[in-house]
């Protein structure tokens, strides 16, 4: 049933994400907005209403109005100045032609000024909408390279990949949209948004309306200028997201599987007819067992510029800007000269700003390099490059893993989703089970061994681990205890009873790291490490180099951290003081039950339990997500289980007691080493092509000389004009030198213009070819991955099986044998 | 001297003009003529940013040809947006990921195509959706040749098209020195603002989608990659399954496993 409804869910979901590609991209109009914007800056065409006020004002404030006139009258003269209707403006003006051509041309001057300075501030919007669309993190853009990356790496991953890498990535996921949410209240909202200026109001709410929940709505109408927009409020339009997200589910559980603790969900997105390229987002996020919802609106492209302000004067800060600009502002309402006061702050995260969407608060504004911080010294650091991060190379002195016999890979078992309800009495009392050879005893004492706040004790003769945790120990070391212990009670679950697990250093080093592996992880993800300025890696190697004391100072790795367990303790005392949260106990763990105690703590916790059964094993059903990731994971322990812990060539049945009881053993075939020539390939990082951009300008200026026949000199404008050109053949008069003089550059200007033509085109050919070059060097390390990993599958595909069955009782060799035998390899 | 000597040597002459203008034609084809033909029409037809002209063959096709001078605006700006329009719309427009090229992984949308096909440098070249600003740069330049060359011979040029807008609405073709002035002087102003309007608003245009360009290679292998990602999944999915049987192998030393049979 399950599967049917997440077979049904998956395909309502490719509908919607496919009925948004679908939709064409009309209404987006991007050259006719460019050209209307030139338009307007070159030959002030369609000059709006905003600019026509400004110019008549400020010759209010230059006092240009002539007597008898209002600076309304002057509204339809400046139009008409910009419209270069030179004799309808004089006759507005002043009804003379006496000096009316000068103020018809200091009109359209003004004009032209202002325009300037709002197509600067247009063109700045427009290339950092070309820039940043696509990796902004903005919901609903017309394309995303987050999100498609993304869902390519929840393809890949499997949930042990975590341990494997130094970055913590948001667990993401995206669900239908509920039946809640209707195509009405869509309508609603976007007929709400077409009454209003919509840039301004669509820029207003990016974010979200979470941020606008503290103070009840109260409508501001700014004029849908840059700075001023931050201030406005539309309440209709809140109300209509309201809506849309008290539809979303307000609890955890209501989600299927229900969210988990930091999990955020993101619902299809909807694109509104009108206003255009106007979409709607919808997203929830569990935030310590809270669901926080949230609707925003966004675009699919950004091309509805807020142009900056040029009236209105109400706020002007004299302390910034001067008395004397504050008074022309507060008379006339105008701002000449472009002078604003510093622009408002982006909204934090708290506040709900970028770094509260679920795309962007992973980029470099709102995560400075969060656990993956190296603090790598570079010794000799080239001054011309700019380090953004930089990681020591391991130090580890001793192995960080040993493998034992039984299954490894994936061995934490994050990759697995618990099944049957576990209870603490099917784990303590039962010793091996028909699933694991062990089984767990988690208890809570007043002390345990060495004074340690947690520790495991070797398997006993009944197969039963026993895992002792300090009851006297904080609350927030807890969930760092159990899993840290966890990992250990999983080293020693395959093995016999009462091994030791450290008895050496290498043993001691090795296991060890991999539970700190473990236990880091856990403190990055709640920000532990960052509050006492430690990487993964250091976390690991200090806190292993501790466990392994008795062998000696940094018995596992050079990293030297002092007081580096106290430190991590302390840390998650004050987390747990400021974080007010309400942690269990250990007695809450064990008296509520294995599965619900633990699931409060991390219910990662109980895929650990749950892999301490063999996933292969026969009748123990085994629950996972299908990614690439997982369904390796369940192969390699499959052959793992198969091949360590079993025989998978059958013996035969002795008729004598000298008989050999497995004599196929030496029929099968020699290892393959499939893969066992394969390099992976070095990760090294892109580098920029060689970009010269000197020598392509004396290419270029070489080019403008050669047209004129001369050697190449710089500025170019040397081979413009030639003085000696004209004075070894002078003319017979002044007058037709000095005219051959100024003709000169004339004659050069059509080939000169030519060639500046062409340098655009040629331009975007260097450029396309440093891109092809710098994609080429980037993907390689991609696609030599993807030749290893085709490499494998080949392998793996050309592997032979026998067609006969080994024989139970046999005295001479079987065919399939002889044959394996002839064809072994030499 | 008998007169048969003169017919003689005439008739070896005449032959051996003959020879001479045969051998001529049968080698010319030989030796180079025709080649570099080939060579220096392919050449014309297919170099990269060639001295533009609209009196040139290879611009021929380009809607700036003599007469309909009102439309040419028109027809370049609409031209230029529809292609802009059509890259935009590339950006959600599914990848050839089995393509053998990297320009094949995203070819042409069919108005770039038809564009690209009448430039020079795509005459015989298929053009790829990547080349989108190399092919609008080279539309605008030979948009702005034919504007210049038109401003050149504007006199001789606007007389015609004011006779040939005679002809098409059946009127005599008297064409009066006050209606030359006013066609000159609106073309004239018509040049010098399509001179200054045309490449800033291509600019501008530009500098947006440059920006995303950058990103389309990387978003279409993004492409390519999920869709190859979705098939590796459920090939080891089946390999899952597959792996589920493996206990039916495990341990098989037991003689007695089959007995029952």
């Amino acid at each position: 049933m399950n599967r049917l409804i997440a077979c049904t869910g998956f395909a309502l979901l490719l509908l919607t994400a496919t009925s948004v590609h679908a939709q064409n991209l009309s209404g987006l109009q991007l050259y006719e907005n460019m050209h209307n914007v030139t338009l307007q800056e070159i030959a002030l065409e369609g000059a709006d209403e905003q600019i026509i006020d400004y110019v008549a004002r400020l010759a209010e404030q230059e006092q240009m109005i002539p007597e008898g006139k209002t600076t309304s009258d002057m509204r339809e003269a400046v139009k008409a100045a910009f419209e270069t209707r030179l004799d309808d403006f004089c006759e507005m003006y002043n009804g003379t032609f006496d000096a009316c051509p000068q103020t018809y041309q200091m009109f359209r001057d003004w004009g032209r000024d202002i325009v300037d300075t709002q197509t600067l501030s247009t063109d700045l919007q427009f290339i950092a909408t070309g820039y940043e669309t696509g990796v902004s993190g903005n919901m609903g853009e017309v394309f995303t390279i987050a999100e498609r990356t993304l869902t390519i790496r929840n393809f890949w991953r499997s949930q042990d990949d975590t341990l494997l890498t130094p970055e913590v990535f948001p667990l993401v996921r995206a669900i239908p949209r509920p039946d809640g949410v209707t195509d009405g209240m869509y309508d609603n909202l976007a007929s709400a948004l077409g009454t209003e200026a919509p840039a301004a109001i669509v820029n207003r709410y990016r974010y979200g309306i979470a941020a606008f929940d503290k103070e009840p709505c109260r409508e501001t109408k700014g004029s849908a200028e840059l700075f001023e927009a931050v201030e406005e409020r539309s309440c209709n339009v809140e109300e209509k997201l309201r809506a849309l997200r008290d539809a979303l589910p307000p609890t955890a559980l209501e989600f299927d599987p229900p969210l988990q603790q930091g999990e955020i969900v993101i619902f299809p997105l909807r694109r509104l007819g009108i206003p255009p390229n106007v979409i709607v987002w919808m997203m929830a996020e569990n935030v310590d067992g809270t669901i926080k919802r949230d609707v925003g609106l966004g675009w699919r492209l950004m091309l509805e510029s807020v142009p900056i302000g040029i009236l209105g004067g109400e706020d002007c800060d004299s302390n910034k800007l001067g008395e004397s600009y504050c008074t022309v502002v507060k008379r006339f309402s105008i701002r000449p000269g472009g002078r604003y006061e510093d622009p408002p702050k982006e909204p934090t995260e708290q506040e709900g700003g970028l770094c509260h969407l679920p795309f962007a608060r992973d980029g470099y504004l709102c995560r400075p390099l969060r656990s993956d911080q190296c603090n790598a010294e570079l010794k000799e650091k080239d001054p011309r490059s700019i380090v953004l991060a930089a990681c020591k190379p391991s130090q580890a002195k001793q192995p960080v893993q040993l493998t034992e016999s039984g299954p490894d890979i994936c061995r934490t078992g994050w990759w697995r989703i618990p099944g049957k309800a576990l209870t603490q009495s099917s784990f303590s009392s039962q010793g091996q089970t028909p699933c694991s050879p062990c089984s767990l005893d988690i208890a809570c004492e007043g002390s345990c061994a060495n004074d340690a706040s947690a520790v495991t004790d070797p398997k006993n003769d009944e197969g039963v681990i026993h895992i002792c945790l300090n009851k006297t120990s904080p609350r927030s070391l807890l969930r760092f205890n159990v899993l840290h212990e966890l990992v250990h009670a999983q080293q020693m679950c395959n093995l016999q009873m009462h091994t030791d697990l450290f008895d050496t250093v290498e043993r001691c080093c090795a296991h060890e790291a991999e539970a700190y592996t473990v236990s880091c992880r856990v403190l990055a993800e709640d920000g532990i490490l960052d509050e006492v300025d430690l990487s993964l890696e250091e976390c690991r190697s200090g806190l292993t180099n501790v466990s392994c004391k008795r062998f000696g100072e940094k018995a596992c790795s050079d990293f030297a951290a002092a007081d580096i367990k106290d430190k991590i303790e302390t840390a998650l005392r004050n987390w747990e003081r400021e974080s007010g949260k309400d942690l269990p106990s250990c007695y809450d763990l064990t008296g509520e039950g294995m599965t619900t105690g633990m699931a409060r703590l991390d219910s990662r916790i109980l895929s650990m339990m749950e892999g301490l059964n063999g996933a292969c094993t026969p009748g123990c059903p085994t629950k996972y997500e299908n990614t690439i990731g997982n369904n390796l994971c369940y192969i390699g322990q499959c052959v793992e289980q198969s091949i360590e812990q079993s025989r998978v060539i059958p013996g035969r049945m002795a008729l004598v007691v000298g008989d050999e009881s497995f004599p196929w053993d030496s029929c099968a075939l020699e290892n393959s080493q499939a893969g066992g020539m394969i390099t992976l390939p070095a990760i090294s990082p892109p580098l920029t092509p060689a970009y010269n951009p000197r020598l392509l300008v004396e290419t270029l200026d070489r080019a403008l000389c050669q047209l004129n026949g001369l050697p190449s000199s710089t500025p170019p404008i040397l081979c413009q004009f030639d003085y000696q050109r004209r004075l070894n053949i002078p003319t017979s008069d002044y007058v037709s030198t000095v005219l051959s003089f100024t003709s000169q550059i004339e004659e050069n200007d059509t080939p000169t213009a030519s060639l500046q033509r062409m340098t655009q085109g040629m331009a975007t050919r260097i450029g396309t070819s440093l891109l092809t070059r710098y994609l080429s060097w980037a993907g390689t390390a991609l696609s030599d991955t993807l030749r290893t990993g085709n490499q494998l599958l080949n392998s793996m595909e050309k592997t032979k099986f026998p067609l006969s069955t080994c024989p139970r009782i046999a005295t001479e060799k079987p065919d399939f044998c002889a044959a394996s035998a002839s064809s072994s390899p030499e | 001297m008998s007169s048969r000597s003169p017919r003689i040597i005439g008739l070896v002459v005449l032959l051996l003009l003959a020879a001479l203008y045969a051998g001529m034609i049968a080698n010319s084809k030989k030796i180079t003529a025709t080649s570099v033909d080939v060579l220096m029409k392919r050449e014309k037809e297919n170099s990269i940013l060639t001295p533009c002209s609209r009196f040139e063959e290879s611009y021929a096709q380009l809607p700036f040809m003599d007469g309909n001078f009102a439309q040419w605006p028109k027809s370049y700006h609409d031209e230029a947006a529809a292609v802009i329009e059509e890259h935009i719309q590339s950006f959600v427009r599914a990848p050839e990921c089995a393509a053998a090229t990297g320009n094949d992984v995203l070819p042409a949308g069919p108005k770039l195509q038809e564009l690209a096909k009448k430039l020079p440098s795509w005459k015989n070249a298929s053009a790829s959706q990547w080349e989108m600003s190399s092919v609008l740069l080279e539309f605008l330049r030979a948009y702005e040749c034919a504007l210049e060359e038109r401003l050149y011979f504007l006199h001789p040029d606007a007389f015609k098209e004011l006779e040939s807008i005679a002809e098409d609405q059946g009127e005599s073709a008297d064409i009066t020195l006050s209606q030359l002035i006013a066609e000159v002087s609106e073309e004239d102003r018509t040049i010098v603002k399509e001179l200054a309007v045309a490449r800033p608003t291509l600019n501008r245009s530009l500098a947006v989608l440059a920006g995303l360009s950058r990103l389309l290679p990387l978003h279409t292998e993004l492409q390519c990659i999920e869709r190859a990602s979705i098939d590796i999944r459920n090939a080891l999915a089946l390999g899952a399954e597959a792996s589920a049987c493996l206990p039916r192998i495990w341990n098989a030393k037991d003689p007695l496993r089959d007995l029952s049979q």
